[in-house]
């Protein structure tokens, strides 16, 4: 460092003065450094440094062909940098004098090979080339790692995927012509757990009226807060009415009114479009009760042929907030045993609740029938744990050993899992047939993932945590749909990828249903997305409109509890945004230009102030030059010759100019030694300059 | 401003960029990060380096006299100076090797300039042209230290000569001078042919006996003879049509027509002139002028005048020796014998056209 300043005051002094003299005057400034730094004892090394700086700037200037020796230093020295680097890994950049010394010997090599093999070893490019190479190098922040090309490979990919969507629209278009049928990547439960890459074709299209976000006040901040929704696209389940029956009667039995059923529930609806995606499943929010296509209900899960592109169903379902801390309470403390609501009781009940009209969800013989078929608890074929060794069980066992209920011992299972780490490059099961359509496959992908691997994406945490559940003896299943987190921003038409293809597991507790939960690491925990909305926001707008007799459900235009205060807050954000940023931004930029302005004309007032007569001449002529051109129009241009200027410029002046040209001739063309400027000529073209200023 | 790029030294560039690339990927920190910047930084930095050592770049060239003759050697000098703070390294000088000879700067000579440094070339330069041309240094070239980017700029200050061009015997060749001068044509001022006149003065010796008027003689019994008048000489008129192409399309082409046109017709009224002829020429300097040449001193008038440049301030002094052209051609002015003398003949068209 200290060298390079010496260096660099060096040239800067030969501008004025003779060579040898130059490298004397650009080590004074040691002097006044070596008092300076003589009683710093922070940095004891900056003195000898300082001292080497002064030695290195004096004797290089006086070996003879210094810089082809120089050069050749250089490659020896690029030698010992790298050994250095690659056996003991020294220069890991964790010091900046690393970085510069790395930097210097760049610039250094890189003259030394254009010397080498540009020149033929004889008239190298000047090194000032190679130092602003340098200086620009060193303004450049370096990372440790080396360079990520992940996210050069996802835009790689997403630009393949771009065109293999193009590609998959085309041929879709073209499959009815031969009969086909066409096939796209929609995930199933053959998923057997090994490496994926994810894609980015559009499966479904969502749309809704809906905000894509909840609002909140932030009791720590006090400011309102937005909560992106996550919806959970299930498949092959279709419409789950007895599930809301039973969750209807859950909430009677805990007397729930609609007040206190606003805090965790929220009606919601939405259009789907299906993309690029052929399945007979029918793909809905894992809570609907209500599904449509055209005016025609939707009853199956599966439907009996396969949906084509373009297929459009609407979905009504109930949104709850797993996490709502009342909600939580209920779920622990349900009771032993839940009696059905009659049919009517359950009509008036949802009417209270949300303003639905149950007699579209269901009928009343369905109703009957649910209630009377469905027997308590779920299926056996949940409690299925084929596959599953006493590892698996002394596992689970150990995790949920200090559970009080069902509801905790889920929550714990959740919790140990999301400690895993997630990765798409994993493996599958032991037998690479494992998958999760059946309790052996998901036990095999579980065993492998949870004692062997240690890394994997939701099949394997949905797969052990199934298998869990199972063993801890709670009924447990896997949901296969897609996670898809809405974006802040409203738009018309939500697309949902490839990428967010998803499953997860549910378990079911008695007396409340089948309850999901999220272990995937990489995702929130359910437990963890909170509406943070209380039983007393209930009291607010969207009471007062249910009481003025609209019914917030029956459009698709669901109010979101604060609206306005909404409104009003993005309007803050940018008067803000505003003030804050652009404000600031517009100051500093006038400022900026209002100083470059102003510096250039002070480099200008000061390089004619200071400058040499036949500079001042120089500038004369050239701003008499550009005075004229401006004058006549553009007519005038610049051919070379000041005899076109002397015939532009007024009469009255013309002769005077005339002189003036003829001085600046002298001074360019001619020879001997009185051909500079005298001060009254230098005088005569300010004057000139001047009146034509005027 | 032309930039050319060198496909070898780009090969090289980008092998090594790959390499930096490849290193950068397995290793981190400033021993793999530094080379890589540094490479990605060359291409930028070169460009704008040369355009600096360009901006910063002084040429001021002269010829020791103020016209030049075709063929003839005259002194040559250019200043180039580094007005810049970044040296200039082999800057390569290109010149108008096809108008004129330059014989101790060759094309392509290198030059390199410090930091506020000025140097002189001298040389010998010969004109291959007559009219009115760039000649000297015509353009610089740029390289990058790595030979991957090459950028040409022409100099902001060409030198423009005014080349004379010669008088040669080519025009007797191609015109018939007798029939020229048997034809009409309009009468000289100063050149006076002798016809008989009316007055009467006694004979003298050495008069010619065909001025003797016997009549006369007889009556007064000594010779008697009649004083001759002066009689205006018959006279041509040159039209030159000079090609009206822009300044910035004359090429080489141009160029070499340029030149034959001129000593074309300087060569005729330097021959018509010897012969005694007056000729009278039209033709275009800036607006459309008629000289009349009937004495060395008014060949010298239009012969610096020619030399000054042939062109045409604008389309309508153009159109007007058109429109000259085509009442010559349709012989409208029966008084008088033109030459026309076309520079760039269309299809069709002859070099010269006479129209009597």
């Amino acid at each position: 460092m200290f060298f390079m300043l010496f260096t660099a005051l060096y040239y800067i002094f030969r501008l004025f003065i003779s060579g040898i003299a130059a490298a004397v005057f650009s080590t004074v400034p040691a002097l006044f450094l070596f008092f300076l730094l003589k009683d710093l004892s922070a940095l004891p090394v900056l003195l000898p440094a300082m001292i080497l700086g002064v030695v290195l700037r004096l004797a290089i200037h006086f070996i003879s062909n210094r810089e082809k020796k120089l050069l050749y230093a250089a490659l020896i020295l690029d030698i010992i940098a790298l050994a250095l680097f690659i056996g003991r890994s020294s220069f890991t950049g964790d010091n900046p004098a690393e970085k510069v010394m790395c930097i210097c010997l760049v610039a250094l090599t890189l003259s030394a090979v254009q010397t080498f093999f540009y020149e033929s070893n004889s008239f190298p490019f000047p090194i000032y080339y190679f130092l602003i190479i340098a200086i620009i190098t060193m303004m450049i922040p370096m990372k440790k790692e080396p360079i990520d090309w992940n996210k050069a490979v996802d835009l790689g990919q997403r630009f393949v995927y771009r065109i293999e969507s193009i590609a998959s629209d085309i041929s879709y278009r073209f499959s009815f012509a031969f009969g086909d049928s066409y096939t796209a990547g929609y995930s199933s439960f053959t998923s057997t757990g090994k490496k994926i890459v994810e894609g980015e074709r559009t499966q479904l299209i969502i749309e809704t009226g809906e905000k894509p976000y909840y609002t909140y006040l932030d009791e720590e901040t006090g400011k309102n807060k937005k909560l992106r929704k996550t919806l959970y696209l299930a498949g092959g389940r279709g419409a789950d009415k007895v599930q809301f029956a039973k969750f209807i009667a859950f909430l009677h039995a805990y007397d729930i009114d609609r007040d206190r059923v606003f805090a965790f529930t929220e009606v919601s609806n939405i259009e789907l479009e299906y993309a690029y995606i052929d399945t007979k499943d029918v793909i809905v929010p894992s809570s609907a009760f209500l599904i449509t296509e055209g005016e025609k209900k939707v009853e199956e899960g599966i439907s009996a042929k396969q949906h084509k592109k373009g297929y459009r169903i609407s979905a009504k379902y109930l949104d709850i907030d797993y996490a709502n801390p009342n909600l939580i309470a209920m779920i622990k403390d349900a009771p032993a045993e839940i009696s059905w609501l009659t049919y009517d009781e359950a009509c008036n009940y949802v009417d209270e609740l949300w303003g639905l009209q149950f007699t579209q969800i269901m009928s009343r013989d369905e109703y009957e029938s649910a209630a009377s078929e469905t027997p308590s608890g779920a299926g056996n074929e949940y409690l299925d744990v084929t596959g599953a060794d006493s590892e698996l069980k002394e596992l689970s066992d150990k995790i949920t050993s200090g559970a009080r209920n069902d509801y905790d011992k889920c929550r714990l299972l959740e919790e140990y899992l999301r400690q895993y780490s997630y990765s798409k490059d994993a493996v599958g099961g032991y037998n690479p047939d494992s998958n999760m359509s059946t309790a052996e496959g998901m036990a095999d992908i579980a065993k492998r993932f949870l004692f062997e691997t240690k890394k994997g994406y939701c099949v394997h945490y949905t797969s052990s945590m199934v298998v869990m559940l199972r063993l801890s003896g709670i009924p447990a299943r896997a949901a296969s749909g897609f996670r898809y987190a809405f974006p802040f921003d409203i738009k018309d038409k939500y697309e949902v990828s490839s990428s967010c293809a998803h499953v997860w597991p549910e378990a079911y507790i008695e007396n409340v249903g089948w309850i999901p939960f999220e272990p995937t690491a990489a995702y929130y925990a359910l437990s963890n997305t909170s509406w943070h909305r209380s039983s007393n926001d209930a009291d607010n707008k969207w009471t007062s409109e249910y009481h003025s007799g609209i019914n917030p459900y029956d459009s698709s235009k669901a109010s979101v509890k604060v609206d306005e205060d909404e409104d009003e807050e993005e309007e803050k954000v940018s008067v803000l945004l505003a003030v804050k940023v652009f404000l600031p931004t517009v100051v500093f930029t006038v400022a900026v230009i209002i100083m470059l302005v102003l510096g250039i004309y002070l480099i200008k007032v000061l390089r004619y102030r200071y400058g040499t007569p036949r500079q001042k001449l120089f500038y004369d002529v050239e701003q008499i030059k550009r005075i004229l051109i401006k004058h006549s129009g553009g007519k005038l241009t610049d051919r070379g010759l000041l005899s076109d200027f002397k015939e532009a410029a007024p009469e009255d002046i013309r002769e005077e100019l005339g002189k003036v040209f003829d001085v600046f001739y002298r001074v360019v063309y001619g020879n001997g030694d009185s051909i500079e400027p005298t001060a009254e000529e230098n005088e005569l073209a300010f004057e000139m300059r001047k009146k034509l200023m005027r | 401003m032309k930039i050319t790029i060198i496909k070898k030294g780009l090969i090289v560039y980008l092998a090594a960029l790959t390499a930096g690339i490849v290193f950068a990927s397995f290793y981190g920190g400033p021993v793999a990060y530094a080379p890589l910047f540094a490479l990605l930084s060359i291409i930028p930095v070169s460009i704008i380096y040369i355009f600096l050592n360009y901006a910063f770049l002084r040429v001021y060239q002269e010829v020791e006299v103020h016209k030049l003759t075709k063929g003839e050697d005259h002194k040559y000098r250019a200043l180039i100076e580094n007005a810049g703070v970044l040296p200039i390294h082999n800057m390569e000088i290109g010149t108008f090797k096809s108008r004129c000879n330059l014989y101790e700067i060759p094309d392509k000579t290198k030059l390199s300039l410090d930091i506020h440094e000025k140097k002189e070339l001298f040389s010998g330069v010969n004109c291959l042209f007559a009219g009115v041309y760039d000649v000297g240094i015509e353009n610089v070239s740029f390289t990058d230290p790595f030979h991957i980017v090459s950028a040409t700029f022409n100099i902001p200050y060409s030198f423009r000569a005014v080349v004379k061009p010669r008088i040669t015997e080519i025009a007797g060749k191609t015109l018939d001078l007798e029939n020229l001068y048997s034809s009409r044509g309009r009468k000289s001022e100063r050149l006076l042919e002798d016809t008989p006149g009316n007055d009467i003065r006694p004979y003298v010796k050495g008069d010619s006996l065909s001025a003797v008027n016997w009549k006369v003689s007889a009556k007064a019994s000594k010779l008697m003879v009649r004083v001759p008048d002066k009689m205006e000489k018959r006279t041509l008129s040159i039209l030159m049509n000079a090609d009206n192409t822009p300044e910035s399309e004359q090429d080489t082409d141009f160029l070499i027509k340029r030149d034959y046109f001129l000593e074309f017709v300087v060569s005729a009224a330097w021959l018509f002139g010897n012969q005694g002829i007056p000729v009278n020429i039209v033709y275009p300097a800036g607006v459309v002028r008629e000289q009349f040449v009937d004495s060395r001193e008014s060949f010298m008038e239009f012969y610096n005048t020619v030399s000054d440049g042939v062109f045409y301030s604008s389309d309508l002094e153009y159109n007007k020796i058109c429109n000259l052209e085509k009442a010559c051609r349709s012989n409208k002015n029966d008084r008088e014998t033109w030459i026309v003398i076309t520079e760039n003949p269309g299809a069709g068209e002859n070099f010269i056209s006479i129209c009597d």
